[in-house]
């Protein structure tokens, strides 16, 4: 079907089911006629995000763990190789400990909170550093956060110090990419 | 809120009609952003 997005390409990671925001976003890129690769991190999630995209036609599967430079550089490889440009990427990546998305952000551990801002925030630039050299005609980045960002929400805890950096850094990234055409923005969805 | 609202948002900022947009944190939230004090009538919102 053509709509806006017809003629474009690109990826979308970090859908984990059908209720994902990033299911709904390739929904909708999918009925404006673009084309869409996933990624996913381990079999569990592979398992459910397959099906999903082949409801969608999708066939590119890509296997990627935003912690693992290695896993990055194969996974943007890999795709690559079938795409060398792509015109758009969505990231929809986060983690953190459970247990400390509950109680008190003051007893955050060093541990935890180098890690969900690894997974969480440095992520999305280390995905801008790949995804750059591929959109050589300029293209568009995405990513995900969430009010915790701006004003306290019980439990959201460090999550929330992380959404503020990932926010933050989507401007700096803007800056840093807009003279290669390559724009940067996120979405601070409500709650589902 | 639903992904579609999401979704219809997130196609817009990939798509050409967003070229002028960049560095921008887009709400998508039925405007919950905007809000100072509920209204006195207004039902409880909860946070998920």
């Amino acid at each position: 079907m053509a709509g806006i997005m017809t003629g474009k390409r690109g990826l979308i990671m970090g859908v984990a089911n059908d209720r994902s925001l990033a299911w709904g976003i390739a929904k909708a890129i999918a009925e404006q006629g673009g084309e869409i690769a996933f990624s996913f991190q381990g079999e569990a999630l592979e398992k459910r995000v397959r099906p999903l995209a082949e409801s969608l036609g999708v066939a590119r599967l890509y296997e990627c763990d935003v912690s693992d430079d290695a896993s990055m550089d194969a996974c943007f490889a890999a795709l690559a190789a079938e795409w060398p440009t792509i015109d758009f990427l969505v990231h929809a990546i986060g983690f953190s400990d459970k247990n400390e998305l509950r109680g008190r952000y003051v007893d955050t551990s060093a541990t935890n909170f180098a890690l969900t801002m690894n997974v969480s925030v440095f992520s999305f630039t280390a995905v801008a550093q790949r995804a750059l050299p591929m959109m050589p005609d300029g293209g568009s980045l995405l990513t995900l956060s969430y009010y915790g960002a701006e004003k306290v929400i019980p439990h959201y805890n460090v999550m929330g110090v992380a959404k503020a950096a990932l926010e933050t850094s989507v401007k700096y990234l803007a800056m840093d990419l807009g003279p290669s055409n390559v724009r940067v923005n996120a979405i601070s969805a409500g709650p589902i | 809120m639903t992904i579609e609202d999401v979704g219809g948002a997130g196609v817009y900022l990939l798509s050409d009609l967003a070229s002028g947009v960049t560095g921008e944190i887009h709400h998508v939230d039925a405007g919950y952003n905007v809000i100072g004090m509920k209204a006195e009538d207004a039902p409880d919102i909860s946070v998920a």
